[in-house]
């Protein structure tokens, strides 16, 4: 403010001191008309002058040739012109206006209203130039003085500086533009939670425009479960407190629930009163994803390591239990072989020594031999040497071996053996070292007086050799880990029963390898266990010395004569639901020459009767879901014996099973397991017979 | 226990120690060396018959495993432990676990296979002690 203004000098240089003008503001330009004929100006110049001289607008009027008349303090200022330079000087010469835009001289408002009479009001696009380079930009009006006569007399001329306001409306349109281009959520509320603002980002992420939740309460977008996360946060509001990072869920309109992290301000009046919230918010979904998937991975990472430490503690667990099994023994022979070479003993203590040596020299034995079997299975190196194995002389030999333990512990092992259920193909070595492990198992840890039985029966085309004791039973969660090798039900060293934990182990591993199955049962602790081993029964008949070979023994799996080949050509179709069944007399068959087709169903036989075209049909007759029965009468339905004949393969031997089987439509019955030699020649003469070569 | 006492003062270095093993192998092998060398020796199988048998034999020393069939070889010591008349009596460990696996209640122990020279020299030491009274509390590691 220049010194004029503050001391209220004005310098009316109007050479009509009636002429004067009421201009209100330059946007009011259309009401600015003076018309000084009106009752209400009968003031005095004077009056005037220091009306003008103290508004805050730049005052400028003229007359009617464009000469300078008058200049206030606020236009001296704004044009740089001292007013002693003004007075008597055109316009033109002290208010230079350009276009804001263009940089173009505008037309001087002044010059409008002389030639048209009219008021003109200038957009607001305008800047004026001072003489020492100085702009301001200006709003600016121009009105007509009207003398009595009603003739133009002169302009007055107001403008006032918006450089201010310009800078605050483009300050505040940059932050409109960047709250809108922010790819955050940026919206306001009241302190009662009612939305008053939202921007684009918060349209993007949460999917409601700005008319659809300004003026709604917040609740719209939070679930259920966190909205007293809004209660609490609008209180801490209250005390003029900021929330920040807050993370929380919000709910899209299309329903789905997002992770937001918030941050939550006061918003306040000029008073400083608390009116509202601010939030900006961002979706944190796709970061709290990676970091719960990070989570994720490291816990895995943390279960694996402890599996890890588990299984180390495992290894030293049984490192630490094969040492002590390796030195019981040892200590037994070594103290006995002392007292045996200190001098003369009695005949009964040499009796007892020489005996202890030899038993703890093969209890070691035997340790070493299933340290040995853990590591060929481990290995993959344990080889079965496969024969046909009657089961009973394999429970008969094991029980040899367990029945002075269950004797000498007052425990009763009882037998329960279907002597036609005995059949199987194995290593009759190892199955004896399944039954021996099972039965010894359950003699130790069965107390004295308990019972073992040994089960032996046929259950559909497998054979179940069961082992039961009264014991002291399995808890039902070590129950899912009692095949695992080296795992102990008490692994401690003050547990009260010994063993390496590797019996179990190795009867699950080579009962696998004999294509069987093992399973644990236990009611409960002290409740006695039962272990059952399932092994497929033998399908044909192995090892059938010829004469030739008497007291020879071979390990070839099959003893037949595979160089003729009395099949040559034959097509022949086996439907069996056991895969091993079939592959057994898919080789018994090819070896003779024939061409041989596998079904595992009776479906899928009736497939092959019709893209295979076999000249013969060897089927099972215990099969699940349809069975070798109804498959003959589908394939009756079509064929004649003649055209394709069949044979049952079953393990029923009874007469009326055959018989049932002719009805059925089958030409001939051989009964499970099957002599090689006897199924190719009943193939071979059904194929000659009926001549469908 | 008097009793006992002057009986082992007379018969160096007799001294009565209780066995307990449930393998008979080497029970009865314990016994007949330890006998051998001079010692009065009884045999228990198990834990329970071991308490039973340490009231009536009143043994110096028991050597005794760490599984028993019945209890642990601990807990017959927790067991006897709780009474005044047993608290001079050793038990040591033989067993064929390593030392660090051996429960701290035991007064020492001997790894099987058990070195009998060191056995030995331990019960003699342990004869010795008694003699003075002062086996038992303060009882030293054998190995």
């Amino acid at each position: 403010m220049t010194d004029a203004v503050r001391s209220g000098r004005a310098h009316l240089m109007s050479k009509d001191p009636d002429v004067s003008a009421t201009p209100d503001s330059p946007r009011g330009g259309a009401e600015m008309r003076v018309d000084l004929s009106n009752e209400g100006f009968t003031e005095p110049p004077q009056y005037w002058r220091m009306a003008l001289a103290s508004i805050g607008d730049a005052v400028i009027a003229t007359d009617s040739a464009g000469v300078v008349t008058f200049v206030n303090p606020v236009a001296e200022l704004l044009c740089g012109v001292p007013l002693s330079d003004s007075a008597g000087r055109p316009l033109r010469e002290i208010f230079h206006i350009v276009n804001e835009k263009t940089r173009l001289p505008v037309e001087s408002p002044v010059d409008q209203v002389l030639a048209t009479g009219l008021t003109v009001a200038l957009a607001n696009q305008t800047v004026l130039i001072a003489p020492n380079g100085r702009e301001t930009v200006i709003d600016d009006s121009a009105a007509p003085i009207v003398g009595k006569d009603g003739q133009v007399s002169g302009v007055v001329l107001v403008f006032r500086d918006v450089s201010e306001k310009r800078r605050a409306a483009e300050m505040n349109e940059r932050l409109a533009a960047i709250v809108e281009s922010s790819d955050d959520i940026i919206a306001s509320k009241t302190l009662d939670g009612i939305l008053t603002s939202w921007n684009r980002g918060a349209e993007r992420i949460l999917g409601y425009t700005a008319a659809e939740v300004v003026g709604k309460h917040v609740s719209i977008l939070v679930p259920p479960e966190h909205m007293e996360d809004v209660d609490a946060i609008l209180n801490r509001i209250r005390r003029g407190e900021k929330v920040d990072h807050f993370q929380t869920k919000r709910r899209r309109k299309d329903g789905t629930v997002i992770d937001v992290s918030l941050t939550i301000s006061p918003i306040r009046n000029e008073e400083g009163e608390i009116i509202g919230a601010s939030k900006v918010g961002r979706d944190i979904t796709a970061e709290k994803n990676a970091r719960d998937e990070r989570d994720h991975l490291l816990e895995a990472a943390q279960m694996a390591r402890a599996d890890a430490e588990a299984a180390n503690r495992l290894k030293d667990d049984f490192l630490a239990t094969l040492s002590h099994e390796l030195r019981t023994p040892l200590n037994a022979m070594l103290g006995w072989a002392r007292i045996l070479s200190t001098g003369p003993v009695g005949p009964e203590d040499l009796q007892e020594g020489l005996a202890a040596i030899d038993r703890n020299a093969k209890f070691q034995a035997q340790i070493v031999d299933d340290l040995l079997d853990i590591s060929r299975v481990i290995t993959g190196n344990l080889r079965l040497d496969v024969q046909r194995v009657n089961l009973l002389d394999v429970i008969a030999a094991a029980l040899t071996t367990v029945m002075p333990a269950a004797n000498t512990k007052g425990v009763q092992v009882k037998k329960v053996l279907d002597p036609l259920a005995g059949q199987v193909s194995g290593d009759p070595a190892r199955l004896q070292q399944i039954v021996w492990n099972l039965l010894a198992n359950a003699v130790k840890f069965t107390p004295k007086g308990g019972r073992v039985q040994v089960l032996l029966e046929r259950v559909n085309s497998h054979i179940e050799l069961s082992v039961s004791d009264s014991g002291i039973g399995i808890k039902p969660e070590f129950l899912p880990h009692v095949f695992d090798r080296f795992r102990q039900a008490d692994p401690s060293t003050t547990r009260r029963h010994g063993g390496l934990g590797l019996g179990l182990a190795i009867v699950k591993q080579l009962t696998e390898l004999h294509g069987g199955t093992v399973r644990a049962k236990s009611p409960g602790e002290g409740q006695g266990s039962t272990f059952v081993v399932s092994l497929p029964i033998a399908i044909v008949h192995q090892d059938a010395p010829s004469p030739n070979k008497v007291g020879q023994r071979e390990h070839d799996e099959f003893k037949f004569d595979y160089s003729a080949t009395p099949l040559s050509g034959v097509k022949v179709l086996v439907v069996d639901d056991e895969a091993d069944a079939r592959q057994i007399i898919r080789r018994v068959l090819i070896e003779c020459g024939a061409d041989v087709a596998l079904a595992g169903s009776v479906e899928e036989g009736m497939k092959f009767i019709d893209s295979f075209r076999p000249d013969i049909m060897v089927s099972d007759v215990g099969m699940p879901d349809q069975d070798g029965y109804d498959l003959i009468r589908r394939v009756r339905a079509r064929f004649a014996a003649k055209t394709l004949p069949a044979v049952a393969l079953t393990a029923f031997a009874r007469s009326e099973d055959r018989r049932r089987a002719l009805l059925a439509g089958f030409q001939t019955h051989v009964s499970k397991p099957v002599e090689p030699a006897e199924l190719v020649a009943v193939v071979a003469s059904l194929v000659e017979r009926t001549g469908t070569r | 226990l008097n009793d006992s006492k002057s009986r082992t003062d007379e018969r160096l270095p007799g001294l009565r120690i209780l066995v307990v093993d449930d393998s008979k192998d080497t029970a009865r092998m314990m016994h007949l060396l330890l006998k051998l060398q001079g010692h009065e020796v009884k045999l228990a199988f198990a834990g329970r018959e071991a308490i039973e048998l340490v009231e009536s034999f009143r043994p110096d020393v028991v050597l005794l495993d760490l599984r028993l069939p019945d209890m642990s070889g601990a807990d017959v010591i927790q067991e006897l432990r709780k009474r005044q008349e047993f608290a001079t009596t050793a038990f040591v460990a033989v067993s064929g676990f390593d030392s660090d696996q051996i429960p701290p209640i035991f007064d020492g122990h001997f790894v099987k296979p058990v070195d009998h020279e060191a056995l030995n020299q331990f019960l003699s030491r342990l004869a010795s002690k008694q003699r003075l009274g002062i086996a038992g509390q303060g009882f030293t590691q054998p190995q």
